[in-house]
């Protein structure tokens, strides 16, 4: 039971999911990221993860999206 | 009656006193204190005349039954404001003034400011007070307070009240009424149950689209991504000369291409292929409504849209400026040009300007397209101050009176060159250009910005060296956040709240703790409010609903609707949203209480320890001389002891900025009746030691 209820939590901020792992702003923000990188996949030779690094640095961005690159490049090490 | 006299009722005390001195003509004006307030006394055609000050709204709406803990409440009546609101008191000797001045008032005249509020305080004044007289009572219609125009509305007074403003503003404050008890108290009462504090949410019919404008660019700055694009910069040597030059495309998509443009132009030689020159023409400014003023002061100034109302108020009181709740950009002639321009080429600073254009063989202003029918726009009257004015007062009255000298002018006409520059295959351009007619911009100087560029001798063929080219890796920036005077222009466009009310509405969203900062950062606290009221009533904060009904409200101060169908209709609205409510009310209250407790402690933060590096500073109070000061949160744990004071008498603000000297937290202290001032908690901060020698 308790399992469940965790599994309703969005594992950046505890908010409210539908199911998934994010709240609806992180997995509106994660969504962004996806659309976002193929934009700078056309711009420049990128990779998924030194995308990621750059979102994390760069000044200009929001921070539910720095949040959710932080925690996809922390989960995959 | 033998003894009886005519009532003039006036909205403030200054204006109750310029009213009286102007009318007084040549009698003696006497001034008279009863219940505490000041009234004036004079007679003229051998009346005797009294000229008595509200103090704005004297009565307001208020619930028959029930207490403040209930909700819904759809039952209303006007009442006396200090029956209904706790900081009123001083009312209730103004009520009984005119209460007793009502015995033997023969005549009664509302000259209250025309417009709907104006109109509305005027006639429950005379509807309460003396005793439903409302029908026999006559208007005062003016624009300014000048001597001239007030004896002429004297003169030809309104043979009765414009009711058609006074059901507008019943109407708007009844609606307001039913929309902000309700939904506050709802909204209120559902956190209280859940976490047993009492903190007031308030939410209205215009308040909620407005801060949702707020949080749906909040949540574009919060999930945005950036791009990256590319810019070319350029530096042409032309006759040893160095001259920025502009890329033919502003972005530039792929890196790839931004690295071909500068191998293919660095250091290489260019040909001048065209030279374009054209003359531009800007008209003059309309002259101001309230809005574009509130929009300019701020762009200058910095002024908040209210400090500028307030500081309009003031000058319109000191019948120096028209009324500024206008939406006019329209200036009639009634208003006497020519009159104006005379009075103003009295002033030393306005002197050259002013002849200059009594000079011109015409006089027409430049007008806009909005228009009001009861004032129009905003104008100087052309009287000299009376009295020294505050900075602040020069300020807004430089802008008006510089606004309206230059709707009077000529077009300012621009030479505007363009030199387009081939360089294998890309094209680069230079712009140059100069005033050749300078027309309106002097007399608007300093509020306009003119750049001129002069270009040297140049032909087509000419060779021109590309001494620099570089790309710069940039990315898209994020929408800008609202400042006060963006949110009022979004608020104006959608058509929501009232030339009278947006200032208002807006200072009320940083009263609950809904935003912070001048640029407007959306709370937890203001997201959790619309995050609730868009999951369990989304009418609320539609756009569409509020803007329908403020059309409606338009329509009933034209006569083309009436106050009971609207009243019906935002009933009904209302009805359902507020049982939802209500049957919600313990998962509302549980969303809204998290957010009302992070909204409370981020209050109290002030930033972090620089003692201990790991605490937060924090505005505690001392449970033993109950004292506030400033304590680190990791004194509970024995860890740290950093404790700083502060005032006890003054408002204290935590602001998340830190000293540029010392890197210390800064706090705001707002004292009562002064100007709030910044300040580093640090009490050996260099720059104040640096102040003190």
């Amino acid at each position: 039971m308790e399992k469940k209820h965790k599994e309703h939590k969005c594992v950046i901020c505890s908010g409210e999911s539908d199911g998934g792992e994010f709240c609806v702003w992180h997995k509106l923000s994660y969504e962004k990221l996806e659309e976002i990188f193929k934009l700078w996949q056309e711009s420049m030779e990128i990779s998924w993860r030194e995308f990621l690094e750059e979102i994390r640095k760069n000044p200009n961005t929001g921070v539910w999206v720095r949040e959710v690159a932080s925690y996809i490049l922390k989960k995959k090490g | 009656m033998a003894d009886g006299y005519t009532v003039i009722i006036a909205e403030k005390p200054d204006a109750a006193e310029r009213i009286a001195s102007a009318l007084a003509l040549n009698s003696d004006l006497k001034r008279k204190v009863e219940y505490k307030t000041t009234y004036y006394e004079f007679k003229r055609d051998g009346k005797k005349v009294v000229v008595v000050p509200a103090l704005g709204h004297l009565y307001t709406v208020t619930q028959t039954v029930g207490g403040r803990n209930y909700y819904p409440v759809f039952t209303f009546d006007w009442a006396p404001k200090y029956e209904a609101e706790k900081g009123a008191k001083r009312t209730k000797r103004i009520i009984a003034l005119f209460k007793k001045l009502s015995k033997n008032a023969k005549e009664l005249i509302n000259a209250t400011d025309y417009d709907i509020e104006g109109s509305l305080i005027g006639y429950t004044i005379i509807k309460y007070a003396f005793n439903g007289r409302e029908h026999e009572a006559k208007r005062m219609k003016f624009s300014t307070l000048t001597k001239e125009e007030l004896n002429y509305a004297y003169e030809n007074l309104l043979p009765h009240l414009d009711f058609e403003l006074v059901e507008a503003g019943r109407t708007r404050h009844e609606v307001d009424w039913l929309y902000g008890v309700n939904l506050s108290r709802a909204l209120t009462l559902s956190a209280f149950k859940q976490n047993g504090k009492y903190t007031t949410l308030s939410i209205g019919r215009v308040q909620g689209p407005t801060l949702k404008f707020i949080i749906q660019r909040e949540i574009e700055i919060r999930s945005f991504v950036p791009t990256p694009y590319w810019e070319i910069k350029a530096l042409a040597e032309i006759d040893g000369e160095t001259y920025e030059l502009k890329f033919e495309k502003d972005k530039i998509d792929k890196k790839v291409e931004a690295e071909k443009i500068v191998k293919d132009c660095f250091g290489k030689l260019g040909k001048i292929a065209s030279i374009n020159e054209k003359e531009i023409k800007r008209n003059p400014p309309e002259p101001f409504d309230l809005g574009s003023l509130q929009r300019e002061a701020y762009r200058f100034f910095g002024f908040t849209p209210r400090r500028t109302l307030d500081v309009a108020e003031r000058l319109y009181l000191e019948a120096l400026i028209s009324y500024p709740r206008t939406s006019s950009q329209k200036l009639p002639p009634t208003i006497n040009y020519e009159g104006i321009l005379e009075g103003l080429s009295k002033n030393p600073n306005y002197q050259k300007l002013a002849k200059l254009l009594l000079s011109q063989k015409s006089l027409k202003p430049k007008e806009g397209k909005k228009d009001d029918p009861a004032h129009p726009a905003i104008y100087p009257t052309g009287n000299l101050p009376e009295r020294e004015l505050t900075s602040d007062e020069l300020k807004v009255y430089d802008l008006i009176v510089r606004r309206f000298m230059a709707t009077f002018s000529r077009p300012a006409k621009r030479l505007s060159t363009k030199v387009s520059i081939e360089c294998n295959g890309y094209k680069y351009f230079l712009y140059g250009g100069r005033i050749v007619d300078e027309g309106w911009f002097f007399f608007y100087k300093p509020y306009i910005e003119v750049e001129e560029t002069i270009l040297p001798k140049l032909r087509i063929g000419q060779e021109v060296l590309l001494k620099d080219v570089r790309y710069v890796t940039k990315f898209t920036e994020p929408p800008p956040r609202y400042n006060p005077a963006s949110l009022l222009k979004v608020m104006e466009e959608n058509n929501i709240g009232t030339k009278a009310t947006r200032a208002e509405i807006i200072d009320t969203l940083y009263d609950r703790g809904y935003v912070r900062d001048e640029k407007m950062v959306a709370t937890e606290l203001g997201f959790k409010v619309i995050e609730t009221l868009n999951k369990y009533c989304p009418e609320i904060t539609s756009i569409e609903l509020t803007r329908d009904l403020e059309e409606k409200m338009e329509k009933i101060e034209k006569g083309l609707e009436n106050r009971e169908n609207v009243l019906v209709e935002a009933v009904n609205q209302l009805k359902p949203v507020l049982t939802r409510l209500k049957n919600m009310e313990k998962e509302v209250g549980a969303e809204l209480s998290e957010a009302i407790q992070a909204e409370f402690l981020r209050k109290r933060i002030v930033g972090s320890c620089p003692k201990c590096g790991t605490g937060k500073l924090i505005i505690l109070r001392s449970r033993k001389t109950l004292k506030r000061f400033i304590g680190c949160t990791n004194f509970f744990g024995g860890k740290c002891k950093m404790a700083l004071p502060l005032p006890q008498k003054a408002a204290v603000q935590t602001t998340e900025k830190t000293c540029k000297s010392c890197g210390w937290p800064i706090i705001i202290v707002k004292p009562r009746g002064r100007r709030p001032f910044n300040v580093c908690i640090n009490p050996d901060c260099p720059l104040k030691q640096a102040k003190n020698q």
